[in-house]
């Protein structure tokens, strides 16, 4: 167990390193980036708890090769932004450095992009739909991300 | 099903909400439940997408459109546990800390800590690749 409660029940079962930041130059507003497995790869995706669902980077779900239920198109709201895509079920899991992870299976958001345009944002771990059943902490002082399933 | 149209037009959740409330769903087809659910995800109004997909399926179980949805929103669901650690995660957290701003715009793949290819994108960092399990592809912004 990597983090536990008083009374000796895990709280948080793995822990991964974070980045907090998405361009290592502009150094914007902090975020936390962490490392998440889906499909045979892993990639980076920032967690947002007031986003909704898994937003993939169009180009990694280029990558998947995609052959789960989709609701077909949708509209979402993403961060102030309409966007067009497809929703669909994917199993995701946070890389754990210390401890254990878990296989989640979350409603995963792709944006189609028009022809030319180019997706500005990193894959995002939104609260619904993908992070809402987990426990997590977050230490700034080692960039750690703790996280665990409930009971 | 008109005020749920303006309110998605308008993208007000609230709006949307109050609008859903005032409807009798047992009453209603299942081309309705659809889509008011499609309404609900352009509204902003996740949670009631999530609801409207379950009863829709649960009132319409004939109808396939309304299982799909309700399997592709449904609550995050462990199918796999006591999944081992990776510890190159870390490594390559700190290739990435140490050498992103040389790579900016491009995409890399990393295993345990070393480049292992880059290219101004995702499918061409792919055909560098012999495989891509373990690797760790990413944009750099």
């Amino acid at each position: 167990m990597v983090l536990r409660f008083a009374d000796g029940r895990a709280f948080a079962t793995g822990a991964c390193p974070y980045l907090d930041w998405f361009s290592p130059e502009r150094r914007e507003t902090a975020r936390i980036f962490i490392s998440v497995s889906i499909g045979e790869s892993q990639t980076q995706a920032m967690v947002d708890t007031g986003g909704v669902y898994f937003v993939c980077d169009p180009e990694v779900a280029e990558l998947l090769d995609l052959d789960t239920p989709s609701l077909g198109n949708a509209t979402l709201l993403i961060r102030g932004d309409r966007c067009e895509g497809s929703l669909h079920r994917h199993t995701v899991s946070i890389v754990a450095e210390l401890g254990e992870s878990f296989e989640q299976e979350v409603t995963l958001f792709v944006p189609r992009l028009a022809y030319g345009q180019e997706w500005h944002l990193p894959s995002i771990l939104g609260l619904q739909g993908c992070l809402e059943f987990l426990r997590f902490a977050v230490d700034p002082a080692t960039n750690t991300f703790y996280f665990g399933r409930l009971d | 099903m008109g005020a749920l149209e303006l309110a998605a037009e308008a993208g007000d959740e609230r709006a949307f909400i109050q609008a859903a409330r005032q409807i009798d769903w047992l009453e209603r087809s299942a081309a309705d439940f659809s889509r008011a659910v499609h309404l609900a995800l352009k509204a902003g109004a996740h949670l009631l997408a999530r609801n409207l997909a379950a009863e829709g399926a649960r009132l319409h179980p004939e109808h396939s459109e309304l299982q799909k949805m309700d399997r592709v929103l449904a609550p995050p669901r462990i199918v796999c546990t006591h999944v081992p650690p990776d510890p190159s995660v870390r490594a390559n957290a700190e290739w990435l800390r140490t050498h992103a701003a040389g790579h900016r715009g491009r995409w890399v793949a990393l295993k345990n800590g070393m480049l292992v290819a880059s290219a101004p994108n995702a499918r061409e960092l792919k055909e560098q690749l012999p495989g891509v399990q373990g690797i760790l592809l990413t944009r750099i912004a």
